[in-house]
């Protein structure tokens, strides 16, 4: 058992340095994509429109080097267009899940260690947010949205982390709740409030460390969820921004991509592979690196391996 | 028994009606109204020459001209209409006329199959056969799964298995759907790309699309509740006895992670309901998600609302459903 154990984490060890690598490298590329990216990747050239990949050859048309992954119909370089998508894939996981965690551990502490009040007000939303399929909810949210001023702002990137946010925070608040409930019961946090803790004490030294785990495992679920969100949007015919003018983050991003490239999946199969490896990969590393983490957070994993 | 039943009861007509408040309030402040030419390209074809005095006929037929609480009673309860007949609203089982289908009401959309055909070719009996499936296939194969790859933890089977349903998993699910569409009606021929759902052939890919990430979750769920469960004293007690690991398994870890896993069955239920609304889409499957998301964009208030308020019924009797055989089952809840 022991050295089963060990070798485990050894292969996971190697797993996590390459997670960690691949959302550093996905970082930089977002951070540095105006400048790493061969062309701009709005830049509309009719000469050039729907070229094959570099190495393939179509009846109608070779491919070129100067364009590795090949065009689109409207002559769009497809490789600095999927530089550019973890531009609006790293907004999403760094700002739309941050503000969706802090919004649902918030509310699920104050609604577990807080007056009584605030625990019903609580419970009666969920049960109503978690009556319906939450994507109706969402739906809603984009179409409310999606004309006002901040609605626009970063190209509809606000309207979908609303859209996110707004809906989702729900299941994990009811996580936490639900974990608060059970670690108010144990004796640990008894000896600490007879000990004259306050609060804040309690919340930060004991709770908090209590449900990291859970707060991890579901980042990682949603993470791949709210990269893809808008692609979800487009299937369904509902577009981010209204207008077509040329500043939704929509024709930037992986999901726009995606959405785009099932129709031109014919000549150019690497539009709508491109973005989906991307994903694929990034959801990979979160998912990999959460669970290393978990396994590190989680106290309650420590004895399992006595049967 | 009694008691818990009443109470449940009016807590769920409670929440029936909240969820019909928000969601009348949410959708009457998206911008533009069901006749707007730019709120759906269908209605701009057939509206592009209505005048003005046609709209307003026709806003008043349907109480736009009321003020909003009073649409909402009325949609609710009911109103006195046109001829002084009183007309019932929800309350009455009646979801109001539809925005869309000229002269046809919500219920009648929703669960009138068409000409010629048994009730399960309805709307509602194509979205309820395909997440039944879906719900049958996910929790038949994923609870197995689950507590073998907790059984066997960390071995090989475990890994591979989590990493297949993982990587799997975050393939968005449309994409999914046009490979499975690729391969199986452009690569081996045994479908047509064109759907006929009369046949059972065509159901396999929906449904088998529609299970793949709840089952991954539900694997993911049932090996962390086998892992917590294996955790407690009483097991090493039961070890240190002399029983064997099966029967460890089996008399003592395997009831009491059950519980825990049967309680996230409902969640797998609610969240193959809303996974269906996108795989309707893709496969322009006849059912409720289909409708709902041509509603959406062209606003049809009375039927947003309809679906709303059926796929909350389903949810919160289904959540009733599931407190009750909790009941029965763990007598601990019945002390409370």
């Amino acid at each position: 058992m022991e050295a089963q154990q060990e070798t485990y984490i050894k292969h996971s060890r190697k797993g996590v340095w390459l997670s960690v690598l691949v959302i550093v490298v996905m970082t930089f590329l977002a951070v540095f994509a105006p400048v790493i990216s061969p062309y701009n990747p709005k830049e509309m050239k009719l000469g050039v429109s729907s070229f094959p990949p570099a190495w393939y050859d179509t009846p109608t048309k070779d491919g070129v080097l100067e364009h590795l992954l090949g065009t689109d119909m409207f002559g769009r370089d497809i490789l600095s267009r999927a530089i550019h998508g973890a531009r609006s894939a790293m907004f999403l996981v760094l700002i739309a899940i941050p503000l969706t965690v802090l919004l649902g551990v918030t509310v699920g502490i104050a609604a577990g260690v807080g007056h009584k009040l605030i625990e019903t007000l609580f419970l009666r939303i969920t049960d109503v947010m978690s009556a319906v399929p939450s994507f109706m909810f969402a739906v809603i949210i984009v179409l409310i949205f999606r004309s006002t001023a901040m609605g626009r702002l970063f190209g509809g990137l606000i309207t979908l982390t609303l859209a996110f946010a707004l809906v989702n925070w729900v299941s994990l608040a009811r996580l936490v709740y639900t974990a608060v409930l059970h670690i108010n019961r144990q004796e640990f946090m008894e000896a600490s409030r007879s000990l004259g803790a306050t609060t804040g004490h309690q919340v930060f030294k004991h709770i908090l460390p209590h449900v990291s785990h859970l707060i991890v495992v579901w980042i990682v679920n949603n993470i791949p969820a709210v990269i893809l969100l808008e692609a979800l949007f487009g299937y369904i015919g509902v577009q981010i921004l209204r207008v077509m003018d040329g500043t939704s983050f929509q024709d930037l991003s992986w999901g726009g991509l995606i959405f785009s490239g099932r129709t031109q999946l014919n000549w150019n199969p690497f539009i709508l592979l491109v973005p989906t490896v991307c994903v694929l990969v990034i959801s990979m590393s979160f998912s990999i690196l959460g669970e290393y983490l978990n396994e590190r957070l989680n106290p309650q994993l420590e004895s399992s391996h006595i049967v | 028994m009694l008691n818990f039943f009443i109470g449940r009861v009016a807590r769920i007509l409670l929440i029936l009606l909240s969820v019909e408040l928000l969601v009348f309030l949410l959708i009457h402040s998206i911008p533009g109204s069901p006749w707007d030419s730019s709120s759906s390209q269908a209605r701009a074809m057939s509206n592009i020459y209505v005048d003005a005095k046609t709209l307003e006929r026709r806003g008043h037929y349907f109480g736009m001209d009321l003020p909003l609480w009073r649409q909402f009673t009325r949609y609710m309860i009911g109103d006195v209409h046109e001829g002084g007949t009183f007309v019932c609203g929800v309350v009455c089982g009646n979801l109001g006329p539809s925005l869309r289908h000229v002269g046809r009401t919500v219920q009648d959309v929703l669960f009138r199959p068409p000409r010629g055909h048994d009730a399960w070719n309805s709307r509602f009996g194509y979205t309820i056969r395909l997440v039944s499936l879906s719900f049958a296939f996910v929790a038949l194969l994923g609870i197995p799964l689950g507590v073998a790859s907790a059984y066997w933890a960390r071995s090989r089977f475990d890994q591979v298995l989590s990493t297949v349903l993982t990587s799997v998993s975050s393939i968005p699910i449309f994409i999914l759907g046009l490979l499975g569409i690729i391969v199986f009606a452009s690569g081996l021929n045994w479908i047509n790309v064109l759907p006929d759902w009369t046949e059972p052939k065509y159901w396999v890919l929906p449904t088998l699309l529609l299970s793949v990430i709840p089952l991954a979750n539900l694997v993911r769920i049932a090996r962390a509740a086998m892992l917590n469960a294996m955790s407690g004293d009483y097991i090493r007690t039961a070890r240190a006895k002399g029983l064997t690991r099966p029967q460890t398994m089996w008399r003592h870890i395997l009831p009491n992670a059950l519980i825990s896993i049967l309680t996230y069955l409902l969640p797998i239920f609610v969240e193959l309901l809303a996974a269906s609304f996108i795989i309707e889409g893709v496969f322009a499957f006849p059912g409720f998600g289909h409708e709902y998301w041509d509603s959406i964009t062209a606003l049809d208030y009375a039927m947003i609302m309809g679906i709303t308020f059926l796929y909350a019924c389903g949810i919160t009797l289904a959540n009733l459903l599931l407190e009750t055989i909790c009941r029965v089952i763990d007598p601990r809840m019945r002390a409370q």
